[in-house]
Order: structure tokens, then sequence, then C-alpha cells
């Protein structure tokens, strides 16, 4: 199984379904723990935004999550029917900041950038689209 | 997520499993904030077990994301605000990989063991 599909809703509790998805599909296809790690919560927090920031009303929404792994490469994309949302226009976060200078929030897609290979955004049909990769190599865990 | 709660003499030792995240940093809230809010006027017999000396014993915690963070930089902050002393003890490498991508390893003490903990708060 190299490819897998995860539907959430638009719905904090829905986050919990990431992690025991993401345990399954990378212990059948050997992805090391590390990059389980690294991946799994890399869409923890993409798919935190999109809950909190894509979604201007009270209406039902899904995210897809898409799965896969080719040779030893790690891809996810992630689809939703929100408004237009790139959460790469962040401003980096500045991570020398002492702690009373330090503002809570900001880090998630600080994180995200640090821990994954790639990351592109497109607008794509009225979708928003994000693709993560992290490549592994194979002899690991 | 679980949280246990103990007294090693005038230190307050919280024992975090599981994952701190979205779904579970109300709990983290809820359990540990009182500990340090509390106005020891009062209630006098509370103030010396207040968390003032704080260890979070975190070996057995496996994933933490910027939800967390964000209860665990609050934790500090509101520790220093009370001059108290605030120790992570036993985190786990990835973990720690998180807080130093983060910037947050510089700005928290934390040292391998409980043990340490204990002798350096």
């Amino acid at each position: 199984m190299k490819k897998q599909n995860l539907k959430i809703e638009n719905n904090k509790q829905e986050l919990k379904k990431i992690y025991p998805f993401m345990d399954v599909f990378c212990k059948r296809n050997n992805v090391p723990s590390d990059v389980f790690n690294e991946v799994t919560l890399s869409i923890d927090e993409l798919v935190t935004n999109i809950i909190s920031y894509a979604f201007g009303d009270n209406e039902q929404h899904y995210i897809d999550i898409d799965v896969e792994v080719e040779g030893n490469l790690l891809c996810v994309i992630l689809k939703d029917e929100g408004r237009e949302f790139n959460p790469l226009t962040y401003p980096e976060v500045d991570i020398k900041k002492s702690l009373d200078e330090m503002k809570i929030g900001g880090l998630g897609i600080h994180i995200v950038r640090n821990l994954m290979d790639e990351i592109v955004y497109k607008r794509e049909n009225n979708f928003n689209v994000l693709i993560i990769k992290k490549s592994f190599s194979k002899n690991e865990n | 997520m679980k949280i246990n709660l103990e007294k090693k003499g005038d230190v307050s030792v919280a024992h975090i499993t599981g994952k701190l995240d979205t779904n579970t940093a109300l709990f983290y809230e809820n359990e540990i904030f009182p500990l340090i809010d509390v106005q020891p006027e009062k209630n006098a017999a509370v103030q010396v077990s207040t968390a003032l000396k704080l260890v979070l014993e975190l070996q057995g915690m496996d994933y933490v994301s910027s939800a967390g963070l964000r209860v665990l930089i609050i934790t500090a902050k509101k520790i220093k605000s009370k001059n108290g002393s605030l120790i992570l003890s036993g985190m786990q490498k990835q973990i720690k990989n998180i807080f130093d991508i983060s910037g947050l390893s510089t700005i928290f003490q934390i040292v391998p063991s409980l043990e340490e903990a204990l002798s350096k708060i």
C-alpha cells in the first residue's frame, strides 16, 4: 500500500485521526520512525492552521490528506476548499528571542519549514493545495 | 496524555506522558496552571507547596506540537513572574529536536534525568 487517503472534517477533534493513520501507513511502508514523527507533526501543524484560518463560516468542510511513498520519498498532499490561504506567506519567526520577548504562537509553520525538505503551496480550482516532501534512508530505523 | 503530580520536598514534579498537542493542551493548562497561579494569602497551607519549584518530567512524552510548546512557554512565563524555577527532565530525542528548532532549548533549563533536576532546582 504505497498510497492512502484520510479525509477529515474542519474540527480540531479530528486531528486525533492523523497520528494513528500515519503510524499504520509508515509502518506498512517501512518509513523510519524519526521521519514518521516529523511528517506527522508537520501534517498536524498545517491542518491545525487550515482548520483555524481557511474557513470563515460555521459550516462543515473537509480536508483531504493524501500520503504516498515513492522510493525513499514520503510525499503528503493536503487539499481543502477554504478561502485562499498560503501559510508560507507567514513571516519567519525569530527564535533567538528571550523568554520575555517570545511571542506565543507562530511556531507551527516555522517547525514545518525546518522539518520538511520541500513545501509547496498552490491555489488550484478553488482549492488550497499544500505539498510537503521528506526523503529518508531505507537503512534507518 | 496523562499527568501525575507528586511532591519531592518543596519541589512539585509533574510526570507527563503521551501527547501534548491541540487536543491535550487545555488538560495540561487545567492541571498545571493552578499550581502556579494559587494565591498564597488565600490559603497559607498551600504557600509552601505551590509549584514555584516545578519539574516537568517528560520521559513518557512522545509528541509535542506548537500548541503544546505554547502552554510550556506560558508555564515558563508564569513561573518567572513569580521568581520560581522550572526544569524539564528526561526529554526524548525527537522532542528535544523540536525544542532546538523552535529556539526553546536556550530558554528552558533541560536536564537528562529527574534526579539531576531535583539536585539543581
